[in-house]
């Protein structure tokens, strides 16, 4: 698909100098010169502009198997409290406690990278939500694009094809996310139970990406084909 | 359908309205031409945010560099009369 259009941007813009040369040299004749001309600008467009690497169908199988194997691994283990969604040097994770507990977030960031880690006293699992890696391809720290909303949707509209529409509405330390015409819903009570539907795990890991703050989704209204999610930024 | 596909399809009949009508107005500077092409990459660019290949868009430097030269000697133009 990549290579596709490349060849084929590549193309239009050697047509469109062939066009535009000839037509100005010969034919002498302004409007054809232009129209070559507009050929070069589109073809050189198609050429740079972002193929869709992998057909949406296919990115949603992935996700949804890495969900499962979460719901098996989560099915084996007691956890009553939310994740807590934690930016690390390399990803950001999804801290889930096993004891009813107030941890301090900066201290789980201090933890090493396994799956079941002891923050002080108390132990919790370390996770890596799905779409992390998708979230890092994205190149947020590259980008000059820092607004939440416009990440989001590239996510999960563009990229993922999970849902239709992002809105957000920041407000103090928390952050209102109301996405629209959902497409994809999970089979996973334990999941969706501790990280939040799929679309809400999403948006919680890429705003403690971004905002490179611990993050935790304190409220999720499932509604028709819409979620409202509110999300709590943790610390300073 | 994605905001590049959108992009590419707004870009593409854009240039191809400007052609036209232009010629059926008869007219016949090549930088006006030119001038209008560019002006509507950046209309459609800022509307639907592309993303590309390359971590900058280049292009758009290229574009504005031509857009530029066709200002300064449009007023070049008329200063010198």
């Amino acid at each position: 698909m990549s290579d596709k259009l490349l060849t084929s941007g590549i193309a239009l813009a050697v047509f469109g100098t062939t066009l535009s040369l000839f037509s100005h040299l010969i034919l002498q004749i302004v409007p054809l010169t232009a129209l070559g001309i507009a050929i070069i600008i589109l073809g050189t467009t198609i050429a740079i502009t972002s193929p869709q690497p992998l057909p949406k169908e296919t990115i949603q199988l992935l996700i949804n198997s890495a969900i499962q194997n979460i719901e098996a691994l989560l099915e084996e283990f007691t956890t009553i409290e939310k994740a807590l969604y934690i930016p690390k040097k390399e990803r950001t994770y999804a801290y889930i406690p096993l004891n009813p507990t107030q941890i301090d977030p900066n201290q789980i960031k201090r933890t090493p990278n396994r799956l079941l880690v002891k923050v002080g006293e108390h132990y919790g699992l370390q996770l890596i939500p799905p779409a992390t890696e998708l979230i890092k391809a994205l190149n947020l720290e590259t980008t000059e694009e820092t607004n939440i909303e416009d990440i989001l949707r590239t996510l999960l509209v563009d990229l993922t094809d999970l849902a239709e529409g992002v809105k957000t509405i920041s407000k103090e330390n928390t952050i209102i996310v109301e996405i629209n015409g959902i497409k994809l819903e999970i089979e996973a009570p334990n999941y969706i139970e501790t990280l939040g539907s799929l679309q809400a795990s999403i948006t919680a890991t890429t705003i403690a990406t971004i905002l490179k703050k611990p993050v935790k989704i304190l409220e999720e209204k499932l509604e028709k084909n819409k979620t409202t999610i509110k999300v709590q930024i943790l610390g300073e | 359908m994605r905001k590049e596909t959108l992009f590419l399809i707004t870009y593409a009949l854009l240039m191809m309205i400007t052609v036209p009508s232009l010629a059926a107005l008869n007219e016949n500077r090549l930088d006006v031409y030119i001038s209008l092409f560019i002006l509507e990459y950046f209309v459609a660019n800022s509307i639907f945010r592309p993303r590309y290949r390359t971590k900058h868009d280049f292009l758009a430097l290229i574009l504005f560099t031509i857009f530029l030269y066709i200002v300064a000697n449009r007023i070049l133009e008329i200063l010198l009369g």
